[in-house]
């Protein structure tokens, strides 16, 4: 996989623009802040951070969507199960620690939260960018990370040994939420996206 | 002897071969982990495959049932000192991890591949978990042989 650093600076701004708009929505849904920053955008070796990912067996809850269209991307928006009680709370405005237990509440607020994350990227890209993407229908998972996250990668990872990928720093106003984004985006389509604005190849 | 082992985790589409008395371990949706063990070589591997088989030519060939399977077989044999006849399989994973309409899932599409090639290659499954619709947490003892399997939200059985 070959890009080149200015085309790799090019998607860091774009995808900056995208999560800072999904950032303002979000807490505007929370009723709290909440800020999503970009933390890494790298070309990571698939098999090497499936292996990282595959020690990680902590007990999560997960929303992977995909889109089609002329761009490509997956999002991937996963917590630990302890902390999708608390993004339960915060979403359905209870007091923290009402929620006890993971139940269909907590898994159609995750769902929801991923939602509006991966509806307010696809936002920036369609009205910035004249990218059309389709959202599929979400999955939802309660799973380990590792088994969640080879969700997010295996489509990409049967064609290709190398995934661009980008990682995300979450925060939530006076709360311990322990959240990760990751966004894969297609570099073949994306490529195409970057002519489209400029960006020489 | 503990202290001299070595936990090796195998990432997707991959494939680890160590003696014992290492460890290996990984983590299994959709994919299958394959597990052979010589137990008088004392050696033993975990490929873990993602897809039935290879479409195109770019890709690490660990990823598929075919051609990763029987590469595997020959990597046990030739450079690990294994030997065919005394050589045998467990097999894990292969969940439905996706909605796919009813059509055949990639997990049983997986297994069925798996369970084709070891076949063809004459090395008897001894024992397998398969299925479902969870993740499984797999830890090989390259010592006895035996496999810690833990779906989530399941207690550890060891076959």
């Amino acid at each position: 996989m070959d890009i080149t650093n200015d085309r790799l600076k090019a998607l860091e701004i774009i995808a900056k623009l995208s999560i800072d708009n999904a950032s303002r929505v979000l807490s505007k849904s929370l009723k709290t802040g909440a800020k999503i920053s970009l933390s890494k955008l790298y070309v990571a070796d698939f098999c090497e951070i499936t292996e990282k990912m595959n020690d990680d067996l902590r007990e999560m809850a997960g929303v992977l969507v995909n889109f089609k269209g002329n761009v490509g991307c997956q999002l991937l928006f996963m917590l630990p199960l302890e902390d999708s009680l608390i993004l339960t709370d915060l979403f359905l405005r209870h007091r923290i620690g009402t929620q006890k237990e993971f139940d269909d509440f907590t898994e159609s607020t995750v769902q929801e939260v991923g939602n509006i994350i991966a509806s307010h990227i696809s936002n920036t890209l369609v009205s910035n960018f004249n990218a059309v993407l389709v959202p599929q229908p979400p999955q939802t998972y309660n799973d380990y990370a590792g088994v969640i996250f080879s969700n997010l990668v295996l489509e990409q990872g049967s064609t290709h040994d190398k995934l661009l990928l980008l990682e995300t720093i979450f925060e939530i106003c006076n709360t311990e939420l322990r959240c990760y984004l990751f966004l894969l985006p297609e570099l073949t389509t994306f490529g195409k996206l970057l002519d489209s604005i400029g960006v020489p190849p | 002897m503990d202290n001299t082992r070595c936990m090796i985790t195998v990432g997707v589409g991959d494939l680890k071969i160590t003696q014992a008395p290492n460890i290996l371990k990984t983590l299994l949706g959709s994919c299958i982990g394959i597990v052979l063990h010589d137990p008088i070589n004392k050696v033993g591997g975990l490929l873990h495959i993602m897809l039935p088989r290879q479409t195109g030519s770019d890709t690490k060939i660990t990823k598929y049932a075919d051609p990763g399977l029987p590469y595997f077989i020959s990597q046990m044999i030739t450079f690990a000192g294994a030997s065919r006849g005394s050589m045998y399989a467990k097999i894990f994973g292969g969940a439905k991890m996706f909605e796919t309409n009813g059509m055949l899932n990639i997990g049983e599409s997986n297994e069925i591949e798996v369970r084709r090639i070891l076949k063809k290659e004459g090395i008897r499954i001894v024992t397998s978990k398969t299925g479902g619709t969870k993740g499984y947490n797999i830890i090989f003892d390259t010592e006895t042989g035996d496999v810690t399997c833990r779906i989530f939200g399941t207690p550890d059985v060891i076959y």
